[in-house]
């Protein structure tokens, strides 16, 4: 998997500082994590199938619409196919995850939510099954600021309705090898249209001056 | 075995902790920090600490207060044309390939340019990228920080991005940043289509880096740039009021070439940016010049009067 090698490349670089020592897909999980694990109410369905996400209307974000805009990555969240035999874990209380703070000056508003599974078998695996089961409506990649899909370094999916109706609705996938399970966490992530970003980028010239007037 | 984060005086950094005390961070990076524009590509990844005591990390070119000169450290050299720009203002560097770019710089206090009616905006960063005004689609990565008035309030946020993959700020994972703090930063290609982000703010001991890849089908720009931007507004489409931050000095502003030889901005081919309004018309951010061949100021001018400017010029 690219992103191992990736990692390794950095373990090299750590290693030489004595701050690495981890290997591709042992990212342990911390032990507080096990305090908060609860027994999943729902089961994963591996048959199951996304279905077609919701078109959110293109205006300015108001409250309906950033409530359409949960929805939407609800939507997206229940679409996501884990393996067989996963087992849910917890689930978020509170859909929105981030400091408003931080979150006023990058994308406002965006919603995200999350939950997490149990997944037998390691990393590698449960990437390659995610890879090979795309939610109908997704495309494996993730949309750049040109709307230009590229094929992202680990299992991304992008919504195919995302053009017009949101600057970004997508499904990511997080890892972490455990013994021989691997714990994921799954992210379901909207900014509609009409979010307020921030944007830095390329250096652009001035233009042509203005033509002098009589 | 995961690695340890120590900050120098041998205290442990919990960067597990979820700040909001809802959900379980799967790997080593607190996610729950970090917007979904960042999230959709994002992949674990390990973090290490920027070492504060003087300690470099190899490859990183990086150790505030203790500079590695390379061998053919060449003397300072005079920059050789003015870009005007309606968004940048700082140095680029011409000629040469980049691994790696740092400065420092206190964030900020910024004053409302216009009163409650209008938000305005400034960042101040160091990036690996392509220069002004090239016409490309080659990936460019930064880290820095913004000094904003919206909505009659202040704020101040470290961040990165990777434009245009990425094309919107992230507040950079555990940093917190104030007015007038003092802030470290470093930008490093990490091979293997991944970027390398670090930064320590030195006034409140928060220190931080990461590592982030980026899709294979974008080649990443090895200009070393350090630059004061008024940032993107409404969707990428109007280029924002540029803060009144007065003036940023730039300090041990380095960069990094692919032979390894490590020497400051004074020391290296650079154009200077100026940033004017669309136009020409009115200069908005003027870069002074170098001092001990590392530092530099860059002083806030205007805004432009006319408000927001539809980008591009």
């Amino acid at each position: 998997m690219r992103r191992c090698s990736q990692v390794r490349a950095l373990l090299i670089l750590m290693s030489a500082v004595a701050l690495g020592g981890a290997g591709c897909g042992q990212l342990a999980a911390p032990s507080h994590v096990h305090a908060g694990l609860a027994a999943a109410s729902r089961a994963p369905d591996p048959t199951r199938t996304g279905p077609d996400l919701p078109q959110a209307p293109a205006r300015p974000v108001r409250p309906v619409a950033a409530h359409r805009a949960i929805e939407f990555a609800q939507r997206m969240l229940a679409s996501a196919i884990v393996p067989p035999g996963s087992r849910a874990l917890v689930r978020l209380r509170n859909p929105h995850i981030a400091d408003p703070g931080l979150l006023q000056i990058a994308c406002n508003p965006f919603e995200d939510v999350t939950e997490w599974w149990v997944v037998p078998g390691s990393p590698g695996r449960v990437a390659a099954f995610l890879n090979a089961h795309v939610p109908h409506g997704m495309t494996v990649g993730v949309r750049d600021g040109h709307g230009t899909i590229h094929r992202a370094p680990g299992p991304e999916f992008e919504s195919d309705l995302t053009a017009g109706m949101h600057l970004h609705g997508a499904l990511d996938f997080t890892f972490a090898a455990v013994g021989r399970k691997t714990k994921l966490r799954v992210d379901a992530v909207d900014v509609p249209v009409g979010a307020f970003c921030v944007g830095i980028g390329y250096g652009q010239g001035t233009g042509p001056s203005p033509t002098p007037t009589k | 075995m995961r690695a340890t984060p120590v900050n120098c005086d041998g205290k442990i950094i919990d960067a597990l902790t979820v700040p909001h005390g809802e959900g379980m961070p799967l790997a080593a990076v607190d996610h729950q920090r970090t917007t979904p524009v960042l999230k959709a590509m994002e992949s674990p990844r390990l973090h290490w600490i920027i070492p504060r005591c003087g300690k470099p990390i190899p490859g990183l070119g990086f150790g505030v207060g203790v500079r590695q000169h390379g061998s053919a450290d060449p003397e300072e050299i005079p920059a050789t044309g003015q870009v005007n720009s309606a968004n940048w203002s700082g140095f680029q560097s011409t000629g040469d390939s980049y691994t790696s770019v740092q400065a420092g710089w206190n964030v900020p206090a910024i004053v409302a340019t216009c009163g409650s009616s209008c938000d305005s905006y400034s960042s101040a960063w160091v990036g690996l990228g392509p220069p002004c005004c090239a016409a490309t689609s080659d990936l460019l990565i930064q880290d820095g920080t913004e000094s904003d008035n919206v909505n009659g309030a202040n704020s101040y946020v470290a961040w990165y991005e990777m434009y245009p993959y990425q094309p919107d700020i992230v507040p950079f994972p555990n940093i917190t940043v104030n007015r007038g703090d003092s802030v470290d930063v470093v930008i490093s290609n990490g091979g293997s289509d991944t970027a390398l982000f670090s930064m320590a703010d030195t006034s409140n001991g928060d220190a931080y880096g990461f590592s982030q890849a980026y899709p294979s089908s974008y080649t990443l720009a090895t200009n070393a740039l350090w630059i004061m931007e008024r940032p993107l507004v409404n969707n990428n489409q109007d280029y924002a009021r540029l803060a009144d931050f007065n003036v940023i000095d730039w300090v041990g502003a380095y960069a990094t070439d692919s032979q390894g030889t490590e020497a400051p901005v004074g020391n290296w081919k650079r154009d200077f940016d100026y940033m004017y309004s669309c136009g020409n018309t009115e200069l908005l951010a003027e870069t002074g010049d170098i001092s001990g061949d590392d530092d530099f100021p860059v002083d806030w001018e205007g805004f432009p009067t006319g408000g927001l400017e539809a980008a591009p010029c």
